[in-house]
């Protein structure tokens, strides 16, 4: 019986990475997708709606693996949702594999494994558009007799062959055709005498997952096969794995049986004409990978990703703020002054208004991050990257997060989710959060252009106020560098390797599969990222709005408190002492205080406080000229540069982004490292920003 | 004759002829295709002298000279 809630098929892609497995997926469901947490995954699976005749699909889409043999919580990922041990997930009705028909030889290891799984199967041979480029050609009835499927010649990034790939997806789900495909007799024997052993003892475990423990030793499927049953399990697995093994694993003799099999017909399937590939991809790859040229292309490449992201989101910023602050303003004159005009345009305008500022940088730095993968080039930058991250305790692996970063956090720690090496895994994923990240901008903005002076150094060539900010940046830089490295130090393991990352050729990307795949990316940012900033937003308003004060009788309309009166106001007051070693005041605590739960919450919170405050001057509108003018009781400013210095550097530092933390919690499966990560760079924040007030308050400079 | 794989020049290619030992890395070197009998030829090799790329049957793979060490090939 299907457990589904809306008890539509489920079906599953499947395939290597760099298969175009994403882009299909993208192609069949159109922009009916959503990003679903099952309870008790850690991570969260894209799935889909996709019209098959007139069937409705659930499609699910796995990460890219190159095995059943689980060892990235990528890979593990895939092969639970295969396995049908995701709760929440009925275990599919049929799984899509996607073959990359240019390699056919690797990408046919996981489906000839995938055909052993004891479930309806559709081969889509993806790319047979670049097959003539290559000068190869395959046989299709040859290779559909050989796997006992279907087999559909397509082409995801050019719409090519999708009808016919419909077609057999709902004649399969109703023919319900379970491939027969055994490729090594020495394990099929094994197995049979494994289920034959274990059913005399009243245990029946689903084939799949029995075939991938039994294989696979201590791997995810044994592990928990082993919890579940025990001795019973474990004493029938060694003695099994020994009579056969000959003292060489299971998966060795899985890999050797499946690739000798793999070699027989591809002799009868597949004839290549080794003429070369296009000129121009050729000459390319010299340039890319020329050690000089390649480097300096590198870093031009990585500079005018930072000039897009920065310079082309400048008006783009400036305009959703303007027209947010429109908007917020006409709510407020439409509605009125009262509870509910503040609720509107502060609390709900001011919130999802605070979400959606950060997308122009967000989309421009995923559209180039999804340009560079698909043309291929990431994979080069990694490689290129590889000895620098290593010295910082990282692989090339951890670069591609790190990039992410510079957006979110966030995006970046689920990337890190391709790493397979646990520790390399866990500090990219500490180190994540130091890059600075879209939200800190804005900070950086306000303090830096109401501060620094913009003074021309170095001849004029250099702005003092770009400086300060590339000094930011680098603090980031230096100060994830420095946290990977401790954590390498740590859990330091001498024979830890693993750096085996793919080389796929360069393609040209098509704007159609980048512009899918940007929406897939951005709409799960928005709801990820969107929910937690404007939940928090409306925290912020509550509390900056009660108690209401309804003794006022001069203003009628108005019953908000004065600032330092609301329960914001008076939390501050309260830890203020704490912060006055900084150089802040009340004030600065209680913005700091707000944007805890999210960093860029601090220009809104700044911006209530200042206005809220009665004692302002008036004629001061910018809130860059308010905080200038803002002074401590005594009338000495609020705002000196070690005080500046000291809270941007606290901004650079400190962890203040509640969707960042629940993301670790996510990733890691704790709590522990969660905090530790909070606690942690909220104490570097902290005194760093001591440190510089004090010194920079001292006469010593 | 025979050598390790993280000893062969830019240019140079050979056939896989198995492993110094065999441990969880092999089973993943195998299943990525370097297994007894495939063609490994040496791309190029990182400006800072690893990891190397290697072109394995027709795939890009670049992997680190310390695992690349285990593999042996004859030319």
């Amino acid at each position: 019986m299907n457990m589904n809630k809306n008890s539509s098929p489920v079906v599953v892609t499947i395939g290597n990475p760099n298969t175009g497995k994403s882009t299909l997926f993208n192609t069949l469901t159109g922009l009916r997708q959503q990003v679903s947490n099952f309870p008790g995954v850690t991570v969260e699976q894209v799935s889909g709606t996709a019209k098959v005749g007139h069937t409705e699909v659930t499609l699910v889409d796995v990460p890219g693996t190159y095995s059943l043999t689980a060892q990235s919580p990528d890979e593990i990922i895939a092969v639970d949702v295969l396995e049908g041990n995701i709760a929440g997930l009925p275990r599919p009705d049929l799984a899509i594999i996607v073959v990359d028909a240019t390699n056919l030889r690797r990408n046919l290891f996981l489906a000839t494994q995938v055909l052993e799984a004891e479930m309806p199967v559709v081969v889509a041979l993806n790319m047979v558009d670049r097959l003539e480029a290559c000068g190869i050609t395959i046989d299709v009835p040859k290779l559909e007799h050989e796997l006992g499927v279907k087999v559909v010649p397509v082409s995801a990034a050019k719409g090519i062959g999708i009808d016919e790939l419909r077609v057999e997806i709902e004649s399969s789900l109703i023919s319900k055709h379970v491939p027969s495909l055994k490729v090594s007799p020495k394990i099929e024997l094994a197995m049979a005498e494994l289920v034959n052993e274990l059913s005399a003892r009243n245990i029946s475990i689903n084939n799949i997952e029995l075939r991938r423990a039994f294989i696979d030793k201590d791997s995810h499927a044994d592990k928990r096969l082993t919890e579940r049953y025990g001795e019973l399990f474990t004493s029938e697995t060694l003695r099994l794995r020994n009579s056969i093994g000959n003292g060489r694993s299971i998966a060795a003799i899985e890999a050797r049986d499946r690739y000798s099999w793999i070699n027989s017909i591809l002799k009868k399937i597949e004839s290549i004409n080794t003429i070369q590939g296009s000129n121009v991809f050729r000459l390319t790859d010299r340039a890319f990978n020329h050690p000089l040229v390649g480097s300096l292309l590198f870093i031009l490449i990585m500079g005018a990703v930072f000039q897009a992201v920065f310079a082309w989101s400048g008006p783009l910023i400036d305009g959703i703020s303007h027209f947010t602050g429109w908007l917020s303003e006409r709510a407020e004159h439409i509605i009125g002054p009262g509870l509910l005009g503040s609720f509107v345009s502060n609390g709900v305008i001011g919130g999802v208004g605070s979400v959606i500022v950060f997308l122009p940088q967000i989309l421009i730095l995923f559209a180039f991050i999804i340009v560079l993968e698909d043309s291929g080039y990431i994979s080069r930058a990694a490689f290129l990257m590889d000895k620098l991250m290593r010295g910082m305790g990282l692989s090339g692996q951890s670069f591609i997060p790190m990039l992410s970063s510079f957006a979110c956090a966030v995006p970046g720690i689920m990337g890190a989710r391709i790493i397979a090496d646990k520790h390399d895994r866990l500090a990219t994923i500490l180190a994540a959060p130091f890059m600075t990240c879209a939200a800190r901008l804005p900070v950086y903005s306000l303090l830096i252009g109401a501060f620094i002076p913009n003074h021309h150094i170095f001849g004029g060539v250099i702005y003092l106020q770009g400086l300060v900010l590339l000094g930011l940046y680098l603090l980031g830089i230096i100060g994830g560098g420095l946290t990977a490295w401790l954590i390498s130090r740590i859990f330091w393991n001498r024979a830890k390797s693993g750096f085996l990352l793919e080389m796929p050729p360069y393609r040209l990307p098509s704007l159609r599969s980048v512009s899918l795949k940007l929406w897939s990316r951005a709409t799960t940012f928005l709801k990820r990222a969107g929910t937690v900033i404007f939940t928090i937003s409306l925290v912020i308003w509550l509390l900056a709005s009660f108690p209401q004060n309804t003794q006022d009788t001069e203003n009628i309309h108005d019953h908000t408190p004065p600032l330092s009166d609301s329960y914001l106001g008076k939390m501050s007051r309260t830890v203020a002492p704490l912060f006055a070693p900084l150089g802040w005041d009340w004030k600065v605590t209680a913005a700091v205080i707000a944007s805890f739960p999210a960093r860029e919450v601090v220009i809104a919170a700044l911006g209530t406080i200042y206005a809220v405050d009665t004692e302002a001057d008036e004629e001061l509108t910018t809130l860059s000229e308010k905080i200038q003018a803002e002074t401590h009781t005594d009338g000495r400013p609020v705002y000196t540069m070690p005080m500046v210095l000291g809270l941007l550097i606290f901004y650079a530092l400190c962890l203040q982004c509640m969707a960042t933390v629940a993301v670790i919690k996510k990733e890691t499966g704790s709590w522990g490292w969660a905090s530790f990560s909070w606690v942690y760079m909220t104490g570097l924040g902290y005194f760093g920003a001591l440190i510089i007030y004090q010194i920079g308050s001292s006469n010593l400079l | 004759m025979s050598l390790p794989l993280s000893e062969l020049a830019v240019g140079q290619s050979g056939v896989v002829l198995g492993f110094e030992y065999e441990d969880n890395m092999t089973d993943r070197l195998m299943q990525l295709g370097i297994i007894e009998g495939v063609e490994i030829k040496v791309i190029r090799v990182a400006p800072s002298g690893d990891p190397i790329e290697l072109n394995i049957a027709g795939y890009g793979l670049s992997m680190r000279k310390a695992d690349a060490e285990i593999v042996l090939i004859q030319l």
